[in-house]
């Protein structure tokens, strides 16, 4: 197997790669979690949660806030956002506008919370 | 996502191309100076870095014989190209071991996890293969006086292993400085005092053409022995390398290359996708990760196998097409004066991570390393710095 050969399966390779990228981008959907009703089947999952933001606080790099639907909120954690990321939240949570998140619906010391991966205004 | 990616193996190349500095090092860097902050998904960038760095560090490990705690025992082989004028050949056999390496261990996933869910708390057989693996050392060896250089060599460097590694309470980032001076420093020292180094020239084509058929086949064998090896915490590759180099007679130098690259390629990727789903990282910097509470979710696995296909791919093909430069560069050079700067260079990353008690630890490693070299004997039972302390855990 000489130099050549390689390249031809090293470029066939990022190929494949790079479409795995574009498929899982359109077409991956997180389930979503109804903060009304929530799915206990979905702990430990990645879902998504629309909503509008409550507490919001900065401890230590680590974001936390809640995101609710009326009265019913989940504790949501931001390790390490970056500052474009916290102004954006921060602005959502100001004028209460209601954003989509992307996160992992887990129990942290028994309680549900959210820790965020993405987030979409 | 694919930015990140593609940051992660320029990084990765770049600082590959730096002998000695090891990953654990950079991580370190990186966590001390923010720049994880930088990357929202620095995950995938220390994904991609990590496993650049790893396959780029081959080239320095050919030229200035120096290893790290995942490929030490691919730097013998390679060195004996070297003296043969054939290091693009090592270097190539890498590249193919580290591709197909990585194809094998994305396919051996579900078994991994199988045996992962089966194996966990069955320590004794870790105990088991430490000491099979000890006394096969000790009594291949022909007579009494080379049985008991061996002993000499694991006990020293496994006692250095005890103190520094089970029962550390004194020395800083033990690892890295031990393992500088067991197998990096007495390897420089030795060629730059030599009186008779001269600037070995190498070849700029290739002087052997593995087959695909031997290339997958032996990397299959790699991805095979690190699922086995991976089992065992703190080994990771090195352990495969210690099984495999007992076959070493039977095997040639061209597929035992394959062979171990495909290890280590694999052993990383295993690593990172133990941490995903049994949050148990077998490798030193991802603890530093998880600590960071960065743990990749289990839905990403199709993102996380993409990007390590990209990653490999585009590091080799990149490589590919830098390599005959970096080589006409090292033929163009006194290698003599670079390894005195690449010894120069880690003093100063050792004197950044010391204290006066870890420079002692150092220096006393160092006098450790030059055991194999002054009895003629192979460094691979220095790797007794790891073995006697996972031993002693595990019993």
């Amino acid at each position: 197997m000489d130099e050549s050969k390689l390249k031809i399966f090293l470029i066939f390779a990022i190929i494949i790669s790079l479409l795995i990228f574009l498929f899982y981008i359109l077409f991956f959907k997180a389930p979503v979690l109804d903060l009304l009703s929530p799915d206990i089947s979905l702990l430990e999952k990645v879902v998504s949660v629309s909503g509008t933001l409550k507490d919001f606080s900065i401890e230590n790099n680590n974001l936390f806030f809640k995101i609710c639907n009326f009265s019913s909120c989940i504790d949501v954690v931001y390790f390490n956002p970056s500052k474009t990321n916290v102004n954006l939240l921060q602005n959502s949570f100001s004028f209460k506008k209601e954003i989509k998140i992307t996160g992992k619906y887990t129990l942290y010391q028994s309680k549900p919370e959210i820790i965020l991966y993405k987030f979409e205004d | 996502m694919i930015i990140e990616v593609i940051l992660g193996i320029l990084t990765g190349i770049v600082l590959g191309l730096i002998p000695s500095l090891h990953i654990n090092f950079v991580s370190y860097l990186f966590i001390s100076f923010s720049i994880f902050l930088i990357f929202p998904n620095h995950l995938f960038f220390f994904l991609s870095l990590s496993i650049s760095q790893l396959i780029t560090n081959y080239i320095p490990q050919t030229f200035f014989s120096v290893p790290n705690t995942e490929n030490i025992m691919s730097l013998f082989p390679l060195h004996r190209l070297f003296l043969k004028q054939q290091a693009y050949d090592g270097i190539f056999l890498c590249f193919l071991g580290s591709f197909f390496g990585s194809l094998f261990s994305i396919l051996l996933f579900p078994l991994l996890f199988l045996f992962f869910t089966f194996f966990i708390g069955f320590n004794f057989l870790i105990s088991f293969a430490i000491i099979f693996t000890i006394l096969s050392f000790i009594f291949s060896q022909k007579t009494l006086k080379e049985k008991l250089i061996i002993f000499l060599i694991i006990f020293s460097s496994g006692i250095l292993g005890l103190f520094t590694l089970k029962y550390n309470y004194f020395v800083k980032e033990p690892l890295f400085i031990c393992v500088m001076g067991l197998f990096t420093f007495p390897l420089l020292l030795k060629s730059i005092f030599e009186k008779n180094s001269k600037t070995i020239y190498q070849k700029t084509t290739l002087s052997i053409l593995p087959s695909l058929k031997n290339s997958s086949l032996y990397s299959f064998f790699g991805s095979l022995a690190s699922l086995f090896v991976i089992l065992v915490p703190s080994f990771s590759s090195s352990l495969g390398a210690v099984v495999f180099s007992r076959f070493k007679e039977k095997i040639s130098t061209y597929n035992y290359l394959i062979i171990f690259s495909s290890i280590s390629i694999s052993a990383l990727i295993f690593s990172y996708f133990l941490a995903m789903f049994f949050n148990k990282p077998r490798l030193g910097y991802f603890a530093i990760l998880l600590s960071e509470k960065l743990v990749l979710f289990k839905t990403d696995l199709v993102l996380y196998i993409s990007a390590i296909i990209l990653t490999v791919s585009l590091t080799i093909l990149i490589l590919l097409s830098l390599i005959k430069d970096i080589i006409l560069f090292f033929n163009s050079q006194n290698l003599n004066r670079l390894n005195l700067i690449v010894l120069i260079v880690s003093f100063i990353f050792i004197i950044y991570l010391s204290d006066f008690k870890t420079l002692l630890v150092f220096f006393l490693s160092v006098l450790i390393g030059f055991l194999p070299l002054i009895f003629n004997k192979s460094r691979v039972y220095l790797m007794g710095y790891i073995m006697l302390p996972t031993l002693l855990f595990y019993l």
